[in-house]
């Protein structure tokens, strides 16, 4: 009854359309013009962010997010690279090259050209994040401290507050402890004791011996004479004689070296290549890569640093020639050919702003090239320009008003989001060629005026249309419940435009059908029935299979298929560590990447040039206060130690390589009680005047005065706190690593690098059970342990992806069942109708271990994984329309196929243009989903117009 | 190699320019706490005139790239007063970094180097040369450069210059510019004698430290000189310690 309401109300629907075509399609007119301003707002704000492309509902991928967020420092690496072959001088010229582009990056966001590219709200919440503009302590000696260094360019003069911009980069460094050193030579102008471990007190303590003292003593007499007038080491003598800056040196190194960050292969700490031909200049950004409006002003400033190091460079007057980069990003200035020094920039902040430059364009690009696909089918089949355009216009009606849906609801639409179009182009079309084929065969076979040939066409094909895309945007609803936001709403884009472009094809495509007046007569519709498509030899097939032995062949041949997939899946090449139904799957988050960003090539030759990978681990500590905060991250060292001795992982920044734990800093402050610093300088001058008369305490004057200052600094020791630290000028440095929530709460970030970019997901939940796993029952008295990671994140879609996948498909399954119980009504034609549905996965999963034999780069991953609920929603029509078919009025095979048969292959035709032309985008993760879908629908049509009429032909009497 | 701005509060960047303008200083009898003043014969020249003779110093080192000349220098040190002997080999040639090689035999044999952006010193005792590569720290190097060029302008950032003249002979006196590095010289003289190929005498008065008095003599032109010629001796076998200085 119900539908047989609905086939009136679309039947009188047809006469209005026909009677009124003009006001349709001017309120469809209208319609466009206010969607107007949602779609091009949807346009405007293409979302590439990554991070937007997963729910928070992910543990690990909501303690990356949360780690991003806070701490900031994503790393943003300058590489500069000469060739193979070159000379030892040009690797030192490469090393100065990083020497000079480290320094300008450092000062990235303080110039006044810098701040002009960034918004005032952006600028303000760098300000706010930069603590630095605060007073930072006093020190207790207005005279430098022994271990003191007044080198720091950076740093404010201590009692004065720092009112310069803050930089946009943190700890920019092209070597091992560049910026260790610095800050740990502030902090010890306030607190000599974070420098010296209690071993070195007892060592301090000895150099002060008598008998020390005269044996150095008399050294130095024999180096005076040996040491030119003008020697910079005489100097030194006369200010250290007792070489005390050994002390701290070694502790600076001793804490290098336990940072021994991977990419420091060179002998200086630098961060070059074992081949000599790879410098890499590391900073952390301030503010989350995701943010990519502060992203590109960054990425802005560096290209501008990069240019006055090139500059500072060339005053050196190297041998390696250079090249200076012009306004566009990543573009060589007019007239600048490359020189031998190339430089080039990585890491997420570039990676983003390539993404988006490259992606958006892509995406339209993407879009237009399956319209047109599209278009060329319609000339080809129909060889009509005006149907041609009439279905294409109504395509991109479609996706403008799905648009203006995304904007008005959404304010924009992430890139999977944008991949909808594809719907409207493969889906919708199929509703176009439903209705003009229906229209044209009433048309031409019963001549029937156009009005009452639109009245009957649309009552009889408009509930199944209406039921298709109902099946459709169910299943693609479905793929909404994902927790991959991204494919999420790919999958509510997708629906929403399966179910406008069904109500733009029943409503608005009628009164453009007509509306030209080449239909109005009954001639012209006899003349157009010619021209109702090619057959692409369907009837010839049907004729063949209509022959018993062709069945027996073609049936025998399907089940060699079948089996043959199955067989190599489970026996052809290994698929690796990570599969999904027994075949290869890509956890790599970071794979899904545009093809055309340089920023990712960049990354992956500097990962082959240094062999490690560049993705990091990251661990948080999070405690009520400082001190189990330290006492966590410690017990954490300890547990991690066992990874580090077997070389699997590589320390790469944590608050510990600033500042010693309070627990170690009483320690030594307790040794530097012990040290008598009157009865020392007693010693000293009384050791000196015996060597070198009244006069010798007189040259060591700077040296005498700093041990005085030394004692002045000792007076009332008391151990930095990281409140104190993160209260003055070393905020900045430390702002990567720790964070306080101003109660009293401490959360402590730490960096590792995986020195094989390939562990598997084992490999990584058993070091998050090694690092998580709580001593003590009071889990927050003892600090909590986090641990997160891209690969980690990846591994949890995976997991998530598959689970979700496994829910909406079966979701997918039970409605299109009911839907299959409806319409066929019988468990045998059910059966047959998912033959075709049965070889799209076959196909699809068999591609993989195909495609890993040939070399070609098709796994399955996360975005590809949604074509199983979409082919369950598209493939299984494909049965349902040949087996209707044939159910109707059993015609012969070679009448079925030249009648459903050619329309499923239209169908098939535009369906796979719409999800095919991915395998035209840069982007990884909608090439996969093109190759992904000309795989299963490949598949499809051989089950729809092969096996299944075989079967058909088999299991019933034609009549 | 490592990084050395700073060891136990010098700055190694202080202290090279010091070394740096110790080829423009040469001895005179003046107190340091007095404001330089014209010796018997001599005439203060006025801002042109000094202007003038000190492009004339600069054309007549320019005249002669390449010097030969031995040192005299009377050093007051730790060890004590005493006079060493030894010898000085400038190359100022342009278009090349300066390159500079004194050598000294008694008390004790010792050798100070600077070429290119590196200056050397060999200490036989330790068997070592301490070497600072300058090549990140461009203003140090070059002061260091001008001092050897006799490019005197350059060092006017750090020195108020002062000029007196006698008939056929200049005196330089260059005074510490206030809040500039206590390691940097609180007084430097020069004398030259004009149309000669290098400073007559250099004296030099820090702040704290050591007095020197040095005494060039017999110079004349080096002619072409090779790589070989500057380069360390008996250094074989030591042990080189790298330190890079940066600004």
């Amino acid at each position: 009854m119900k539908q047989s309401f609905l086939k009136n109300l679309l039947s009188d629907w047809g006469t209005l359309a026909v009677r009124r075509s003009r006001r349709v399609l001017a309120v469809a007119v209208a319609l466009g013009v206010l969607a107007t301003p949602f779609a091009i707002q949807a346009l405007r704000n293409i979302d590439v962010n990554l991070f937007n492309q997963a729910s928070s509902e992910l543990k690990r991928f909501h303690l990356l997010r949360e780690l991003t967020e806070t701490f900031g420092g994503d790393m943003l690496l300058g590489v500069a690279s000469i060739p193979v072959e070159h000379s030892p001088k040009e690797v030192e010229e490469l090393k100065l090259f990083g020497e000079q582009l480290s320094a300008e990056l450092a000062v990235v966001g303080r110039l006044d050209e810098d701040q002009a590219e960034l918004a005032s709200n952006l600028r303000a919440e760098i300000t706010v994040l930069d603590t630095r503009a605060k007073t930072p302590e006093p020190a207790h000696s207005d005279t430098p401290g022994p271990l003191d260094s007044a080198e720091l360019e950076p740093a404010p003069e201590l009692g004065k507050p720092d009112t310069r911009p803050p930089a946009w980069l943190r700890n920019v460094e092209c070597r091992t402890g560049q910026s260790i050193e610095g800050a740990l030579k502030m902090l010890a102008r306030q607190r000599p004791y974070v420098l010296l471990e209690t071993s070195d007190v007892d060592a301090l303590k000895k150099l002060f011996d008598p008998a020390a003292l005269d044996a150095r003593m008399a050294e130095i007499d024999t180096l005076v004479l040996e040491l030119e007038a003008h020697s910079p080491e005489k100097k030194k003598l006369y200010e250290d004689p007792l070489g005390i800056l050994d002390f701290s040196r070694k502790a600076l190194e001793s804490r290098l070296k336990k940072r021994a960050p991977p990419l420091a292969n060179d002998a200086g700490g630098y961060f070059l290549s074992s081949d000599g031909t790879t410098l890499v200049v590391i900073g952390r950004a301030v503010l989350p890569s995701s943010r990519l409006d502060f992203s590109r002003a960054l990425m802005a400033a560096a290209q501008r640093a990069e240019n006055r190091a090139v500059l500072r460079f060339r005053k050196t007057q190297p041998q390696l020639s250079t090249a200076l980069k012009g306004a566009r990003y990543g573009d060589l200035a007019a007239g600048q050919t490359p020189g031998r020094l190339n430089v080039g920039f990585t890491g997420m902040p570039a990676v983003y702003v390539e993404n988006e430059r490259t992606l958006k364009w892509d995406l339209i690009l993407n879009t237009g090239t399956s319209l047109l696909g599209v278009l060329i089918l319609f000339l080809i089949v129909y060889r009509s320009v005006a149907l041609t355009w009439k279905a294409t216009w109504t395509t991109i009606y479609t996706i403008w008003l799905t648009l203006a849906f995304a904007g008005l609801t959404r304010g924009g639409m992430s890139l999977l989001g944008g991949a909808f179009t594809a719907v409207p182009v493969g889906l919708g079309t199929d509703y176009a060629i439903l209705i003009y084929n229906t229209y044209q065969n009433l048309r031409a076979k019963e001549g029937l005026s156009v009005e009452e040939a639109m009245r009957r066409a649309l009552g009889q094909c408009g509930p199944s249309i209406l039921t298709a895309a109902a099946i459709t945007a169910i299943a693609f609803y479905g793929v909404g419940f994902t927790h991959l936001t991204g494919l999420a709403e790919f999958g509510i884009l997708g629906g929403t435009s399966a179910l406008i472009g069904c109500a733009v094809m029943l409503l608005v495509l009628p009164a453009s059908l007509v509306s030209s007046g080449e239909n109005a007569n009954a001639a012209t519709a006899s003349a157009n029935v010619g021209t109702a498509g090619l057959t692409f030899g369907m009837p010839t097939l049907g004729r063949w299979l209509e022959n018993k032995s062709a069945r027996a062949i073609t049936l025998s041949f399907s089940v060699l298929v079948l089996a043959g997939g199955i067989l190599f899946i489970r026996f052809g090449p290994d698929p690796g560590p990570e599969t999904v139904a027994g075949v290869r799957f890509d956890p790599e988050l970071g794979n899904l990447r545009s093809l055309d960003n340089r920023a990712i090539s960049l990354r992956e030759h500097v990962g082959q040039r240094f062999k490690t990978g560049l993705s990091d681990i990251n661990t948080a500590v999070d405690s009520p206060n400082e001190d189990i905060a330290f006492a966590a991250q410690e017990r954490m060292l300890l547990r991690v130690q066992p990874y580090i001795e077997r070389g699997e992982l590589k320390p790469n920044g944590g608050v510990l390589d600033y500042m010693p734990s309070p627990r170690k800093q009483r320690e030594s402050i307790a040794a530097l009680r012990t040290f008598d610093i009157d009865k020392s300088i007693g010693n000293f001058q009384a050791a000196a005047e015996k060597r070198f008369g009244l006069k010798g305490a007189g040259y060591f004057k700077p040296f005498l005065r700093r041990l005085r200052d030394f004692k002045v600094l000792l007076a009332e020791p008391k151990p930095l706190t990281l409140a104190e630290v993160m209260d003055g000028p070393l905020a900045n440095v430390l702002a990567p690593y720790a964070r306080l929530d101003g109660k009293g709460g401490v959360v402590l970030r730490s960096s590792w690098l995986p020195t094989d970019a390939k562990q598997p997901s084992q490999w990584y939940t058993q070091l998050a059970e090694t690092l998580e796993t709580p001593l003590t029952k009071t889990e927050p008295e003892a600090g909590r342990v986090r641990m997160t990671a891209a690969k980690m994140v990846g591994y949890e879609l995976k997991e998530t992806t598959l689970h979700d996948c496994g829910g909406i498909t079966l979701a997918v399954s039970i409605c299109v069942a009911l839907s299959l119980a409806a319409a066929l009504r019988s468990l045998k034609s059910c059966v047959i109708a998912l033959i075709p549905l049965v070889f799209a996965y076959l196909m699809m999963l068999v591609g993989v271990p195909i495609s890993q034999l040939l070399h070609w780069d098709y796994t399955l991953n996360f975005v590809n994984l949604i074509m199983f609920p979409l082919l369950l929603g598209s493939a299984v029509d494909y049965g349902v329309y040949m087996v209707l078919g044939f159910d109707g009025e059993r015609p012969p095979l070679r009448e079925l196929m030249a009648q459903t048969g050619r329309s499923v292959l239209y169908c098939m035709g535009t369906t796979l243009i719409g999800f095919g032309s991915f395998v035209t985008s840069s982007y990884t993760g909608l090439l996969s989903m093109g190759v992904a879908s000309l795989w299963g629908y490949a598949g499809a049509t051989f089950g729809a117009l092969v096996v299944l009429p075989a079967v058909l032909g088999c299991f019933k009497n034609p009549k | 190699m490592r990084k050395a701005t700073f060891v136990f509060g010098i700055h190694w960047r202080d202290v090279l320019s010091g070394v740096a303008v110790l080829a423009l200083t040469c001895a005179s009898a003046f107190s340091a706490d007095d404001a330089p003043a014209p010796e018997a014969g001599e005439r203060a020249l006025i801002a042109k005139e000094s202007e003038a003779a000190l492009s004339g110093i600069a054309e007549a080192f320019k005249a002669h790239p390449t010097v030969r000349a031995k040192i005299r220098s009377e050093i007051e040190d730790l060890a004590g007063k005493r006079v060493e002997d030894g010898e000085l080999l400038l190359d100022r040639s342009e278009g090349r970094p300066a390159r500079v090689l004194r050598t000294f035999a008694k008390p004790k044999q010792k050798a100070w180097l600077l070429n290119g952006a590196a200056i050397s010193e060999f200490v036989a005792s330790k068997k070592t040369v301490f070497v600072k590569d300058l090549s990140a720290a461009p203003k140090t190097l070059k002061h260091i450069q001008a001092a050897m060029t006799g490019d005197v302008h350059a060092l006017e950032e750090i020195f108020t210059i002062h000029v007196f003249s006698k008939p056929g002979a200049l005196r330089l006196v260059l005074d510490k510019k206030p809040k500039v590095s206590r390691y940097i010289h609180r007084r430097i003289e020069a004398r030259f004698t004009e149309g000669g190929m290098f400073f007559d005498q250099i004296r030099y008065i820090p702040d704290e430290g050591d007095e020197l008095t040095e005494t060039f003599l017999e110079l004349k032109d080096a002619g072409k000189l090779s790589d070989g010629d500057f380069a360390l001796q008996g250094t074989e076998g030591s042990e080189r310690k790298v330190e890079k200085i940066a600004e």
